[in-house]
Order: C-alpha cells, then sequence, then structure tokens
C-alpha cells in the first residue's frame, strides 16, 4: 500500500500538470532511507517546450544542444539511460520509479526515429548515437550493428505519437561503459538552472558517482492532450543510493574509524562480557543525518522557474513522528499518507535538512517485489558455457506474467533447443518441466557473426510462490586477431536482460522494468604475437629450404682432397705468384743496375 | 759421632777437629756467661774471663772460615775435573756408534748386490750350444767372458735385422705413392674419355680427329701386372663409327699430352694433392640457366605482382592547368557592370548622345579596367536578343523636372534604380563634347560603385600578390587611389567576414547571468527583423536560425570582471578584454549540426547589479566577433530586471543583429539600398569563390606534386574537372556580365574544389609503416636475397672474364 502511494507520488511528481502545462519546468527531490543506513534519493526535472516552437527552432526550457540532435536524426522519442552499481532488491524492495527511468549496467539508449525504412531508420540512428556521444562524452558511438536491436514487445512508446508517423524503434546498449563526473556535467548543463539553483545543485560528481547504486536517465517524449496542444517534454532524472555512514565522512578524511571505546554500546547478556571485552550492540535508533552532511552541500534555493508550482519540491519518507529540522522559511506539508512530508523552498535562501537521532518506533514499510530475477553465466572451459536465469515469484497468490528480453554479443552463439526449464516450489523439490510450460511466445532473431547480435524476447509466465530456472547451452565464438580489445583477458560484457512487467492490477499504462545484472564473458584469447612469430618462423623455414635448393642446383660439388688442392691453388698459389713477380722484378732491376 | 762417619774425606778433617774446639770453646763462653754457675766472684773478673774466651773464639771462628774456603775451592776443582772427564767419555761413545751404522750399511749394501737380477739373464740368446758351434775359439773361455762374448754376438745380429727391415719400409711408401700416381692417372683418363666421347658425338670433328695421327691413344704396352686398364665402346649413331678406346695409367702422358686445354697440362705436372677436373661446360650453362630462371621469376613474375599490390592509383590530374587557374594566367576575372538608363521623355538621339558622352566620361574617370561600367539604353536591346541578357545592374532614370538649377539624383531604397532630375534645359547639345549633365551622372555612378571597387580589387590583389602577374594595370594600383581610411576599413571587414558557404546557421542566444529575463518574444523578433535579411540573401546562401534562452551564464573565472565607471555611472568593459567575455567552457554554444558554419548572436542581459554595462571609452553596446557572429548587450532600460523581454525591447538589439550580420557575410556598407548591396555581394561573392576555388586547385597541384606517396582516387579527378569547367564558365559569365549565373558556377566549383581537396582517402596514412614491413620480412628476404644475388654476381663476373678471354684471343 505504502509503496504504491510512493509511487504514486513519484508519478505525481513526473507528471504533474499535464492538462495545463504548455511550457513550463519542474523538478523535485524525494528522499526515502532504507534499511541498512541507505538513502535513496531521487532528483526529478521535467520541462515542457511546445512542439511548434521545438519544430522552429526556439528552445526555452529544452536544450538547443539535445534539440537539434533530436532534429537532425528524426527521433521523436529518445530513452537514455546511464547506470552503475545494483540495486540490492532483497533489503532496498522495488524500485523507484517501477524500474522505468533506470538502465542496465553502463549505458543503455533506445528511441522511437522517424524513417521512410529501416536501412534510413538505422541510419539516423547511428547519426544519433554519434551526436549524443558527444553530446554526453560517453563511448556511444561504440553502438554499431551488432549491439542494436529492434525490441518488439519489450518498450512502448512514451509518447503520443502521429499515426502517420513511420517509428522504428532501436535499442542499444554498452554495458561495459563506465560512467562517471563527465557525463554528469552535460547531463546538468541540460538544465535550465544548470545545477546552480534548486535541488540540482546537491549534484556532485564526487558524492553521486561514490553511491552505492545510481542511474541517470534523459527521456524525451512528444505529449499532446485531447485538445491538440502538443509539448515536447524532457525528463531528466537521476536516482541514487548512498550509504549514510559512508557519505557522512569528510571528504579530506574518509578512513572509516572505529568507535571510541566510552562511545560503545555493548550487549552486558553475554558471558564473556566484563570491561575489556564488549559485544557491540546493533543501534536501534534511526541514524542522524543531515542534507549537507551527505551532499556536502545544501539546496541553494529553488530554481525561479519552478514558480508558480505549489506543491513540495523536496519530499521526505519518514514517519510522521520523526523529529525534522528544516530551514526557517520553507513551507512543510504532511501528506495524509502518514510517511510523507513535502517542503517548499525559497528562492534565494539556501535551504537544509537535519534528521537527528531517534529511537525507531515505525519504519516505512517497503513492499516485497513483484519478481526476482537473476541471470548467470555457468559452465566451464573455453569453448562452451552456459546462461542460467531464475525467475522467482514471491507471491503465494498471484501467477506473474512478464517479458523477458535479452541481446547477446554475436561470439556468444546460443542453443535455443537446449532451453530448459525446472520449477521449485516452497518445498524445495526441483522438477524438470519442459519449457514450453511456461513461455507462452517466443521471439527470436539469430545472430549473424560481424553483423548483430542475438535477440531473445520470451513471453513468460511464473506460476505463484515458485522459482523457475531457465537454462541454455551456447557456445563461444573465436574472434579474430584485430577483434579484441586491449583488455581481452577481462572478459567480455554482455548486456543485462530487461524484464518488462505488466501491472499486476491491470492498469497496462505503466509496465515495471526490473533490469539483471550485466555478465562478463571470457572468450579464449590467443597469444597477441602470434602472428609476428608466425610470419618469422615461416619466413625463415622457407628461406631455409629455399637456400637448400637453390645450392643444390647451383653449387658444383668436389671431393674434400680437391676442395682443399683449389683453395691452396687460389689462394696460396696468387700469394706465390705475386710474391715471385715482386723478386723477380727486384732482381731484375739489381740486375739492371749491374 | 755420625758426622764422623759420613766425612772420610783427610781433607776435611782438620775442619771437623776445628769445629769441635770452636764448639767447645763457645760451651766455655756460655759457661763463664752463664750467672747462675758463679764461678766468678764479681763481674770484672767475669768480664775478663768472657773477653778472653771470646778472643779464643773469634781466633777459632777466623781458622773455621779459612777452612771453609778452602773447602769450597777443593769442590769447585773437583767438579771442574769431573765435567772434562765426561766430555771424553761423550765424544768416545758417539765414535762408536758411527761405527755401528757404518758396519749395518755396509752389510746391506753387500747383501743388495749379491741379490741383483741382471738383464743378460733374461736376454734371449742364441743357446750355449749354438754359440760355442759358431765360435769355438770361447770354448776354452770362463764363463764371464764366454757371457760377454755371446751378448756382443747378439747385438750385432740385431743390429743387422733392423737395418733390413728399414729398407723394406721405404720400399713400401715408394710403392703407395706409385699406386696413388697410377689410381690419378686412371681417374683423369675418365676425363679424356669423356671428352673424346664428346667429340665423337660430331661426326666431322671426330672423323678429323680419326684422321690426326698420334690423338687416339695407342692400344699398345700392355706388358705390365700391375697397370689398370680400362675400355670403352662409344658408339656414335649418326656416323656408324665404332671406336674402342683404352687408355693405360703408364700411357697417360701422351693422351695428356694431346689435350688442348692449357690448364689441364700444366695441372698434370704438379704433384698431388690435385685440383679438381674443371667444370663440363653443361654445368657451367645448367648453373646459369638456373640461376636465370630463378631471377627470371623475381624479375618477371615478383616484381610485377609486389608492384601491383603496393602500388597507390593515381588518376591523372590537368596539373599545368591547375596552377595557371591558381596564378591568374587562365582567367582574369571582369566585372562589365551593365548600367540601363531609361530616357523615356529624350528623343532617341539626344538620349544617344547623352548616353555616349556620359560613357565617355566614365572611362576617363575609371582606372580600374577590371571593373567598368557600360551604359546601356533601355530599348535599344533588340541587337542582344538572341545572346543571353546580362545581369543590369542599376537603372538609371532620367526624369526631367522644371525649375532645377542643378541636377539631382535618388537611388531607390527598396529597387535597384537611380532617377536623376534635371531641368529640361540641361539636355546637352548633340555638338558638344562634355555636357556637365554627363559629368554629374557619371560622377554619381562613379560615386556608388567607389566601394564595390575598392573591395574587388582588395580581393584580386590578395589573391594575386603572390603571383605578381603580368596583368597590364595590376589591382593594386586601383587601391592606391582609393583613400586609405576606405581600404581599411574593407581589409578589416574583408577579415570580419565569414567564409562563404552554401548554408549558414544563426544561433541567437538569451545569455544572462542570473535567473531573469526568462523569455523573450523570440518567434515576432525573429520574424521582423531577421527573415527579410534572409530572404533577400537566399540567392546566395540557405540559413537555418536556432534560438535558446541560458541562464546562470557567468563569465569565466579567468575573465576580468567589468568595471565600475564614475563618471559615466556605468559598469564598463575594457575593449581588449572583450576577447574574454564569451565563456566558450561554459556557455553553449555549441555548433549546428550539418554543413555550414554557424553564426552566433548572444544578446546579453546583465545583472541588476551590473547594469548598465557598457565597453570602455566607446561606450557601446555592442560588437562583432570577426568569424564568428555578433554580440549585443541589452541593459534594461530603466534600471529594473524584466522578466520577459518584449517585442519592442527586442527591436533594437535585432536591428543590430542584423547589421552584425550584413557585415559578417561580407556586404559593403555603402550605399544604403539593399538590393544594391545584394548585387555588389554576389559580385564579390563571386569574385571571391572563383578565387578561392582556383587558389584550391593551385593548392591541389602543388599537393599532388610534392607528396609523390599520395594516392588519388579518379572522384577526385572527376571533381577537378567539373571545378575546371565551372570555373571556366563562371568566367565567362563574369565577363559577360551575368553575375548571378557566375555566382551560381563559382558555388559548384567551390564544392567541388573543397571536396577534392579534402577527399578522404587521400589523407589515408597506410597501417604499417615500410621499415616495420621490411623489419617483420627480413627474416625470408634476406637469406633469398643473399644467394641470389651473390650466384647473379658470380655469373656476371664469369661472363665478363669470358667476354675479355676471348678479345685476349
Amino acid at each position: 500500500m505504502t509503496v504504491f502511494s510512493l509511487l504514486s507520488l513519484l508519478f505525481l511528481a513526473a507528471f504533474p500538470s499535464l492538462a495545463s502545462a504548455n511550457s513550463d519546468y519542474h523538478e523535485s527531490l524525494v528522499l526515502q532511507p532504507l534499511p541498512q543506513s541507505a538513502l535513496l534519493a531521487s532528483f526529478n526535472f521535467q520541462s515542457n517546450d511546445s512542439q511548434t516552437s521545438f519544430d522552429e527552432r526556439h528552445f526555452r526550457y529544452f536544450p538547443r544542444a539535445l534539440g537539434q540532435i533530436l532534429r537532425h536524426a528524426n527521433t521523436k522519442e529518445l530513452h537514455l539511460r546511464f547506470t552503475t552499481g545494483r540495486w540490492d532488491a532483497e533489503s532496498w524492495g522495488p524500485r523507484p520509479w517501477k524500474g522505468t527511468k533506470e538502465g542496465g549496467t553502463g549505458v543503455e539508449l533506445w528511441a522511437w526515429i522517424d524513417a521512410v525504412d529501416d536501412e534510413a531508420a538505422f541510419a539516423k540512428w547511428i547519426t544519433l548515437a554519434q551526436s549524443l556521444s558527444g553530446l554526453f562524452c560517453a563511448s556511444l558511438n561504440f553502438i554499431d550493428s551488432t549491439r542494436t536491436t529492434r525490441p518488439v514487445v519489450s518498450f512502448e512508446p512514451m509518447g503520443t505519437h502521429a499515426a502517420s508517423d513511420n517509428l522504428h524503434l532501436l535499442h542499444g546498449t554498452l554495458p561495459g561503459e563506465v560512467v562517471c563526473t563527465e557525463n554528469l556535467t552535460p547531463f546538468l548543463k541540460l538544465l535550465p538552472c544548470k545545477g546552480k539553483a534548486g535541488v540540482a545543485s546537491l549534484l556532485d560528481g564526487h558524492k553521486l558517482f561514490d553511491a552505492s547504486w545510481q542511474s541517470m536517465s534523459v527521456d524525451v517524449r512528444p505529449i499532446c492532450t485531447q485538445a491538440g496542444d502538443c509539448v515536447v517534454q524532457i525528463d531528466q532524472s537521476v536516482d541514487i543510493v548512498l550509504d549514510i555512514d559512508r557519505s557522512k565522512r569528510p571528504r579530506d578524511n574518509p578512513i572509516p574509524r572505529p568507535v571510541p571505546n566510552e562511545q560503545l554500546v555493548c550487549d552486558t547478556s553475554k558471558p564473556y562480557h566484563s570491561d575489556d571485552t564488549c559485544y557491540p550492540l546493533e543501534s536501534t535508533s534511526d541514524k542522524s543525518w543531515g542534507l549537507s552532511e551527505i551532499f556536502g552541500r545544501s539546496i541553494s534555493g529553488s530554481c525561479p522557474l519552478t514558480e508558480g508550482s505549489t506543491d513540495g519540491t523536496v519530499c521526505l519518507r519518514v514517519p510522521h513522528e520523526r523529529e525534522v529540522h528544516a530551514t526557517d522559511g520553507a513551507v512543510e506539508v504532511k501528506r495524509p499518507d502518514g510517511y510523507t512530508r513535502c517542503f517548499t523552498l525559497e528562492s534565494s535562501t539556501s535551504f537544509d535538512l537535519a534528521i537527528p537521532e531517534q529511537e525507531a518506533t515505525t519504519q516505512v514499510p517497503l513492499d516485497e517485489p513483484v519478481l526476482r530475477a537473476e541471470r548467470t553465466i555457468v559452465g566451464h572451459g573455453q569453448e562452451r558455457g552456459g546462461m542460467r536465469i531464475i525467475f522467482d515469484n514471491p507471491s503465494d497468490t498471484n501467477a506473474v506474467d512478464f517479458i523477458y528480453f535479452e541481446t547477446l554479443p554475436w561470439f556468444l552463439r546460443p542453443y535455443v533447443h537446449t532451453l530448459q526449464a525446472t520449477i521449485t516450489g516452497r518445498d524445495g523439490l526441483r522438477r524438470q518441466v519442459p519449457a514450453s510450460q511456461f513461455i507462452k511466445e517466443t521471439f527470436y532473431r539469430p545472430a549473424i557473426d560481424r553483423e548483430r547480435g542475438t535477440q531473445l524476447e520470451l513471453a513468460l509466465s511464473v506460476p505463484a510462490a515458485s522459482t523457475v530456472t531457465l537454462t541454455y547451452d551456447f557456445e563461444k565464438a573465436i574472434l579474430r586477431y584485430t577483434e579484441y580489445p586491449p583488455d581481452a583477458n577481462r572478459g567480455f560484457n554482455v548486456a543485462p536482460a530487461v524484464i518488462k512487467l505488466s501491472s499486476a492490477d491491470g492498469g497496462a499504462s505503466h509496465p515495471i522494468y526490473i533490469r539483471t545484472t550485466s555478465l562478463l564473458l571470457p572468450l579464449p584469447t590467443p597469444d597477441f604475437s602470434m602472428p609476428y612469430n608466425v610470419i618469422i618462423l615461416t619466413s625463415t623455414v622457407i628461406a631455409l629450404a629455399f637456400g637448400s635448393i637453390f645450392n643444390l642446383l647451383v653449387r658444383r660439388f668436389v671431393t674434400a682432397e680437391e676442395a682443399s688442392a683449389m683453395r691452396a691453388q687460389t689462394l696460396k698459389s696468387r700469394l706465390g705468384g705475386k710474391l715471385v713477380a715482386l723478386r723477380d722484378r727486384v732482381k731484375g732491376k739489381t740486375a739492371k743496375t749491374e | 759421632m755420625a758426622i764422623r762417619d759420613i766425612v772420610v774425606n783427610p781433607s776435611l778433617l782438620p775442619v771437623l777437629n776445628l769445629s769441635a774446639e770452636t764448639r767447645e770453646q763457645c760451651m766455655q763462653l756460655l759457661a763463664v756467661l752463664d750467672p747462675s754457675a758463679d764461678s766468678y766472684s764479681d763481674s770484672e773478673e767475669r768480664a775478663l774471663a768472657a773477653s778472653k774466651e771470646q778472643k779464643q773464639l773469634f781466633a777459632l771462628l777466623a781458622r773455621l772460615r779459612g777452612l771453609n774456603r778452602d773447602a769450597i775451592l777443593r769442590v769447585r776443582d773437583t767438579k771442574q775435573a769431573t765435567a772434562e772427564a765426561r766430555q771424553e767419555i761423550d765424544r768416545l761413545h758417539l765414535q762408536l756408534q758411527n761405527l755401528y751404522y757404518e758396519q749395518r750399511h755396509l752389510t746391506g749394501e753387500i747383501a743388495a748386490c749379491e741379490s741383483y737380477d741382471h738383464k743378460y739373464l733374461a736376454l734371449p740368446l742364441i743357446p750355449l750350444e749354438e754359440f760355442l758351434a759358431l765360435h769355438p775359439e770361447h770354448r776354452e773361455s770362463d764363463e764371464h767372458d764366454l757371457m760377454i762374448a755371446r751378448i756382443n754376438h747378439e747385438h750385432a745380429e740385431r743390429e743387422k735385422l733392423e737395418q733390413a727391415r728399414q729398407e723394406l719400409l721405404k720400399r713400401k711408401q715408394a710403392l703407395i705413392a706409385e699406386n696413388n700416381k697410377r689410381k690419378e692417372d686412371l681417374a683423369s683418363l675418365d676425363q679424356d674419355l669423356e671428352r673424346f666421347i664428346d667429340v665423337s658425338l660430331c661426326p666431322g670433328e671426330f672423323r678429323a680427329m680419326l684422321l690426326t695421327p698420334g690423338r687416339p691413344p695407342s692400344p699398345s704396352r700392355r706388358s705390365s701386372k700391375r697397370s689398370i686398364s680400362g675400355g670403352i665402346i662409344v658408339t656414335s649413331p649418326s656416323s656408324k663409327h665404332v671406336l674402342v678406346m683404352i687408355a693405360k695409367n703408364e700411357d697417360l702422358s701422351s693422351s695428356q699430352t694431346v689435350d688442348t686445354h692449357p690448364d689441364y697440362t700444366m695441372n698434370v705436372s704438379t704433384p698431388s694433392p690435385r685440383p679438381p677436373p674443371p667444370e663440363k661446360p653443361e654445368a657451367i650453362r645448367t648453373r646459369f640457366k638456373v640461376i636465370a630462371a630463378f631471377w627470371a621469376v623475381i624479375v618477371f613474375l615478383g616484381f610485377p605482382i609486389w608492384w601491383k599490390t603496393t602500388s597507390i592509383y593515381r588518376a591523372s590530374l590537368p596539373i599545368p592547368e591547375m596552377i595557371d587557374w591558381a596564378d591568374g594566367k587562365t582567367c582574369r576575372p571582369v566585372f562589365p557592370l551593365e548600367i540601363r538608363v531609361e530616357t523615356p521623355h529624350l528623343p532617341d538621339a539626344e538620349a544617344q548622345h547623352l548616353l555616349r558622352t556620359t560613357q565617355h566620361t566614365l572611362d576617363d574617370l575609371n582606372e580600374f579596367s577590371a571593373h567598368h561600367l557600360r551604359l546601356k539604353l533601355s530599348n535599344d536591346n533588340a541587337d542582344e536578343q538572341l545572346d543571353e541578357l546580362a545581369d543590369t545592374a542599376l537603372t538609371v532614370r532620367l526624369l526631367p523636372q522644371d525649375d532645377l538649377i542643378n541636377p539631382k539624383s535618388e537611388l531607390q531604397h527598396d529597387t535597384t534604380r537611380l532617377d536623376v532630375f534635371y531641368s529640361p534645359s540641361q539636355i546637352p547639345p548633340l555638338s558638344s563634347s562634355n555636357p556637365p549633365l554627363s559629368a554629374y551622372i557619371a560622377g554619381e555612378l562613379q560615386q556608388l560603385f567607389t566601394e564595390e571597387k575598392a573591395i574587388i580589387a582588395q580581393i584580386l590583389s590578395n589573391s594575386h600578390a603572390a603571383s605578381a602577374t603580368a596583368n597590364s594595370q595590376p589591382p593594386s594600383a586601383m587601391l592606391s587611389s582609393v583613400s586609405p581610411q576606405l581600404a581599411e576599413s574593407i581589409a578589416k571587414r574583408l577579415r570580419r567576414s565569414m567564409k562563404y558557404a552554401d548554408t549558414y546557421h544563426l544561433a541567437f542566444s538569451l545569455f544572462t547571468p542570473g535567473t531573469e529575463p526568462s523569455s523573450w518574444d523570440i518567434q515576432a523578433a525573429v520574424h521582423d527583423y531577421i527573415t527579410p535579411l534572409l530572404q533577400a540573401f537566399s540567392p546566395i546562401s540557405n540559413f537555418t536560425v536556432d534560438t535558446q534562452v541560458q541562464l546562470y551564464a557567468t563569465f569565466a573565472p579567468t575573465a576580468p570582471a567589468p568595471e565600475y565607471d564614475e563618471g559615466h555611472a556605468a559598469w564598463t568593459l575594457k575593449p581588449e578584454d572583450l576577447s574574454a567575455f564569451i565563456n566558450a567552457a561554459e556557455w553553449p554554444l555549441s555548433p549546428s549540426i550539418g554543413p555550414g558554419p554557424t553564426i552566433n548572436f548572444i544578446l546579453y542581459v546583465p545583472d541588476a547589479a551590473q547594469s548598465p554595462l557598457v565597453v570602455k571609452d566607446s561606450l557601446a553596446t555592442s560588437w562583432v566577433v570577426p568569424q564568428w557572429g555578433g554580440v549585443v548587450l541589452l541593459n534594461p532600460s530603466n534600471g529594473t530586471q524584466l522578466r520577459h523581454l518584449s517585442r519592442d525591447s527586442l527591436q533594437a538589439p535585432f536591428l543590430t543583429f542584423s547589421h552584425q550580420l550584413l557585415t559578417l557575410l561580407g556586404a559593403p556598407s555603402t550605399p544604403a539600398a539593399l538590393p544594391f548591396r545584394l548585387q555588389t555581394l554576389t559580385r564579390i561573392r563571386a569574385a571571391s569563390l572563383l578565387l578561392s576555388a582556383s587558389s584550391t586547385m593551385g593548392s591541389l597541384a602543388r599537393l599532388t606534386e610534392s607528396l609523390p606517396s599520395i594516392p588519388i582516387p579518379a572522384t577526385v579527378a572527376a571533381s577537378v574537372a567539373t571545378t575546371l569547367s565551372h570555373l571556366t564558365s563562371a568566367c565567362e559569365h563574369l565577363r559577360r556580365g551575368r553575375f548571378q549565373a557566375a555566382l551560381a558556377d563559382a558555388r559548384i566549383a567551390e564544392t567541388e574544389a573543397e571536396r577534392s581537396f579534402f577527399e578522404k582517402s587521400m589523407v589515408g596514412q597506410m597501417y604499417f609503416p615500410d621499415e616495420h614491413k621490411v623489419a617483420v620480412y627480413l627474416p625470408l628476404l634476406g637469406p633469398i636475397g643473399v644467394p641470389l644475388i651473390v650466384g647473379l654476381l658470380k655469373e656476371v663476373k664469369k661472363a665478363i672474364a669470358l667476354r675479355k678471354a676471348r678479345k685476349a684471343n
């Protein structure tokens, strides 16, 4: 229930005033403490420009750099994700924004491109990826045909598109891309307030990329109302899970220190407890934290462009009885759900939140995720391997229907006929069952070497209270010598799988997305000096063979005695002859003088 | 007494006696002195007695000492005597020992001699009886002599035998040598035989040889048993002659002398080891063929393949033509401007006359031959109907107006028309040669075209400065007549203006350091002030327009901050710091996507705290960044911040922007009429494009000549051909005064020239440098190449030697 309210809150922030908004800007920050001293901070920035001014290239809130790229690449809807880390669903519960604003590890990009046919769409797609690569300082230009897929059912357009548009969905991932500060800076430059005012002023690369999990997203989509007013909406969000203890450490002294003896709370019930032995007790109270403590700075006023929006900009999800100190001037509104309070910021004064340590009485309850998924590479050796995907349905009553989408690089060649399923109930018994029992539909597009990767989309259904394991075998291809990256022995990244759950409560509009972690595939790597060795060895052998044959053909063969005689004749006789000639000359001269 | 028993030596006895006596005396003295005895009455007496006794005692003691001394001396003597005696005894004992040793040694020697085993006992002598039989004279001699005799006999016998052995050994050596010699003779016989066979295959020669007496070896002398004989039967298929040749070792000399080979006979004369026989001619021929075959493969197969696979494609370019273009030899751009004169109120003859006189005056005024004005009556173009019409640069309409003392002219602002008003009285009579009206019109026209002329002259002189062509009138001559201020301003404008492009992207940006204003009426402003200008320019270039609003656009931290000037009550920027005004790192001024340059126009609204912001000294609020764009500072009029920039407040900045755009596009500043300026711009652009395409051609030609290793794809050649043809036609159009067509051709020429110059495959580098390839393939090339080359050299040497030998012969 509470999670649903959180999600509805997020969606309220996401679609604030769809009907009235024509050209406006909104931003919000939702802070929610999570178990194990984690803190989820969800930043969202949303701005609209009217479609007409967008078409005439008059950019006000919409960033010109991005607008130009979209126009140039005929892109109608764009989704770009930068993600690092792993969302710990076991302890943190369901994902923020129902997973719609996060991507797989690395960079993920998908877009709807208006083009006459597939080739034209792909050409525009390459243009788009390369332009975005320059804009976001990311290696998006490495999205080529082998990393591009055209998902069939896994993604749906979020915006409203005219039926006349000939839209093509293209999807690309770069699982090995390392997201860092150089991607955040252009991201912030796209904002109207540039991270200098509003909640964006909290975003600092040092803290953001120190998080346990973080995801940056850029979504561009056209939205049309019934009346025919169309806006182009850019929705940027940053979600981070920070470790409170870690973030509170001062930057110049980040090494964790043990708690001083006097502050240790010991478990006195232990039999070995004494003056010099202590079993530390877990603190039952909630930790104290503040915005400036965790982010290293406070919010420097609200972005003036958001003026007029009445709902709070900064929302905090803690029980109402929890004590919270906010800067004077901020208007605090407590929501009736008992867990949410929101603050509206002043434009000129900076805003800070401080939450003192307090004995925890209630906790914001976290919902159970609808589905847990795990994907691993099994097997051993350089030639073959296997993939194992585990779907766990925690619900005791409802079966879960979902779409499983994965793209595999071409050098990983799956054998789909080996696709097998086992089901484990709550009793812990494993049963081998035919895979067709769970797989309702399959879309499979096999790979072509060096041209495209494998695309596999499965419509699956996992029964209640059971765990389904899918396995299939694959073969590892041998790459060409020049196709290996410089760090070939590190392994090759395999993009995460995407799971799309149609909403359990029948609402088909907003699906839930889950992404597995990315995988690392070790491929057989050659000795890279081999070609030179081969060339040199072959050359030597050929030269030897040639030399002996040539000598056999050309040389004259004599006995050893003859050879020595010849040598004597050639060298000695020549020398001797000269000596004799010299002597003769000398003698002749003397004879003449006489 | 015990001591008497011990001391018996008579010499010591007196000592004993004396000592006894002395003792007695001592006793007496003691007795005297003893007070208890009391034999003496008084002490004096006692003292007398005691001294008497004492004297006696002393005497005794003195004697005793003497005796003692004697005794000691005697002991000493005795000791000496004893030592001497002992020495004597020791010497004698040693002598005895030596004698004992001598005796033992001699005994041993004698034993050894007795047991010695002499060689003569083991000598294998002939038995005694035999010896005695041989030498009976020794029968009587004793055994010793007999033995000596026997031994001597044996010695003599053995020496005799050894001598015999040596002789035999020598003989054996001689025999072996002889044997070897025979063997070699046999081998050379084989050689002879083969040569013989060769010769015999040629029947004529063979016959001749047969006829030659003494040539065939004689088959006689088979007497020696040890001689090795060989025989061969050679059958000559053609001549049916059968020759039986038998060679004998002993007869070799005769057969060898037959041989004509000089070396061979010489070799034979030398003793062993023998050198190998000379090579057979066919072996030499075979070797020559082998080497030739290898080299043939390398030269006719290897090199062509290598050449074919490593050569780069170079399409042929018309280099001289291209260089001629660059040097301006092919085309000398001229600008014949056609000016139509409308004379609706003048009779034809008078109009013609006026025209002629005006043209004369114009020609007199003009010093720049490349740019000249041609007047034409608007109604007499019948003769040019067939030909293409030249562009009309200007239309002069002569309108009569009464009550005018001097003629007056007016340039229409929206067309290229010059209205000249005159009083009818000023119409020149047909006879006048230099009427004032003509002079006036000519002067007006000349003034109108002054700036254009100067710009064109500048462009031409810039491009021809290096080449220095021998034009009849160099354009720099024209420059000298232009006023220096005008020349400088033209040069400045040329430097500022953008390079010509097909498409320009205009980016209008509103920057503000704070948050306000955050919106502007940009659509209306662009529509009102920019779009008309762009439409006017559309024949020359295409334009796209982008706009954006950027808040929080602060100055770069390194840029100098504005200073407050009390005098003007304004914040001022130093003119030299204007280049740092734009914060290129932070402000999103990325160039637009697509071909063509971006011209940026920045409207900067300063913070309220720093308003008004002006440039120091000049108090200007706008400036042009050469070849980049323009900046306008918009200071809110009443000092308060605007939240929204209305259309009215944008009027002034956008008019400035349109002026800056004209400047950046290179349009002249005078006259005021825009169509006229655009026409001028057409001519200027055509000229500059023509020159730039020509110079690109020249650069390409020089590049291809200076870098023989770069490939020239066929597309480059095609582009060059297109460029040249379009250049020619552009030049022709210019000559005929059709400037629009000339511009169109020059645009194509420029595009093609750039395309050919920046062809991607021309700048591609080889993946492997040659040195690497050689290093990798050296293990192959070295061992193969060295024997081949050495073989070739040897053959060549031999061939040269052979030729020399032949010449010598």
